[in-house]
């Protein structure tokens, strides 16, 4: 920028050139606004603008995902609820997040479950009373075609990896799972990804959220 | 003042026995330590998961190893670990036999090695406590109750 201010300056008579030192005092003290600016709008990862998918949430109410959170930003978890360590972490962190923050209206939280089978939405919600979440909170699930086409879309994998049997025969399962929280914007575009269930993680996306909102 | 201090002794000594009483539990003889207030029981739904953390130290002059772990609350207990898969997705794998040398401690915290809790016959809930045992070849079954906690 300063060297083309310079071969500017170059190139013009004398009597222009107070005008070009004040223009190019101007400049130089509305870049770093400038490059703040810039810094406000972080790369856009994925655009879910355009997908619409069909859920239930805990309440068991029909919730198309994102568009019925346009408007506001989203902070998202993956989780499922037989995994009572390392999901258990993204939820804690996705509610600490909210707690620290005050509980903004303008950023709604979700988990999802990558279990939609024996994640229903009375599983979910006892799941939640039992982790005291609060509002502005949703849990998603649904049909496991739908939600498993979701989780595709926003990049998150899971694979049955482990069974176990209980003493009157019943199978337990488990899951291998991605591990990841993720940010969208007001426009439904993800706009930042994080290991979901790490203990700074909550520090990390506070900041960034007040560095956009 | 002979009758205070004889009235202060009949008083105290059972209270002391029964703080005892609540450190160990069963046959063992072997202590429980657990430092810090890691240790703790994740809040649950009844049907369903939840882990418990504690740390374990071996006070025995031997090797000692964690042949099993139960409780009450919960239809199938195992020791699992939580580990990062090579294609980078977060699993689980059980660990069946658990060796602690003398003088070393076990951790069974987030994000790593942790009971499993399965198959859960109630709710567990911010403020309850749940009984978690220890089943060692040498030091013999330990119990603790821990409080159910974020």
């Amino acid at each position: 920028m300063n060297v083309l201010i310079s071969r500017t300056v170059i190139s013009l008579n004398h009597n222009s050139l107070p005008y070009i030192q004040t223009m190019k005092n101007l400049i130089l003290l509305l870049l770093p606004l400038f490059i703040i600016s810039c810094g406000n709008h972080p790369e856009v990862i994925d655009d879910l603008g355009d997908a619409s998918f069909e859920l239930l949430n805990q309440d068991s109410v029909a919730v198309t995902f994102p568009d019925d959170f346009q408007g506001k930003y989203v902070v998202m978890g993956f989780i499922y609820t037989n995994c009572p360590d390392i999901c258990s972490l993204i939820t804690q962190n996705l509610m600490q997040i909210q707690q620290e923050m005050n509980y903004p209206d303008d950023v709604h939280f979700i988990a999802a479950t990558f279990d939609p089978e024996r994640d229903t939405p009375s599983v979910l919600k006892k799941y939640g009373e039992a982790f005291g979440v609060d509002r502005n909170f949703t849990f998603l699930t649904g049909d496991s075609a739908e939600v498993f086409t979701m989780m595709d879309s926003v990049r998150v994998r899971s694979q049955i990896s482990m069974t176990q049997t209980t003493d009157d025969g019943r199978e337990l399962y488990f899951i291998n799972h991605s591990d990841k929280i993720m940010v969208l914007d007001k426009q439904s575009r993800i706009i930042f990804e994080y290991g979901g269930s790490q203990p700074m993680i909550p520090n990390i996306v506070i900041e960034d959220l007040n560095k956009v909102r | 003042m002979k009758a205070f201090r004889y009235l202060l002794a009949i008083t105290v000594f059972p209270l002391l026995l029964s703080c005892e009483a609540e450190q160990k539990d069963g046959n063992s003889e072997a202590e429980l330590n657990i430092p810090g207030s890691e240790s703790r029981v994740r809040p649950a739904a009844a049907r369903g998961t939840s882990a418990a953390y504690l740390v374990y130290t071996n006070s025995l002059e031997m090797a000692d190893t964690l042949r099993s772990v139960n409780s009450p609350v919960a239809g199938l207990v195992q020791v699992h670990e939580a580990y990062e898969t090579e294609e980078g997705m977060m699993g689980m794998r059980q660990q069946k036999e658990l060796v602690v040398q003398p003088g070393e401690s076990i951790s069974f915290k987030k994000g790593g090695l942790h009971i499993m809790l399965m198959d859960l016959n109630k709710d567990l809930k911010e403020g309850d406590s749940v009984r978690v045992e220890l089943e060692f070849s040498q030091a013999g079954q330990i119990s603790r109750m821990l409080p159910v906690q974020l």
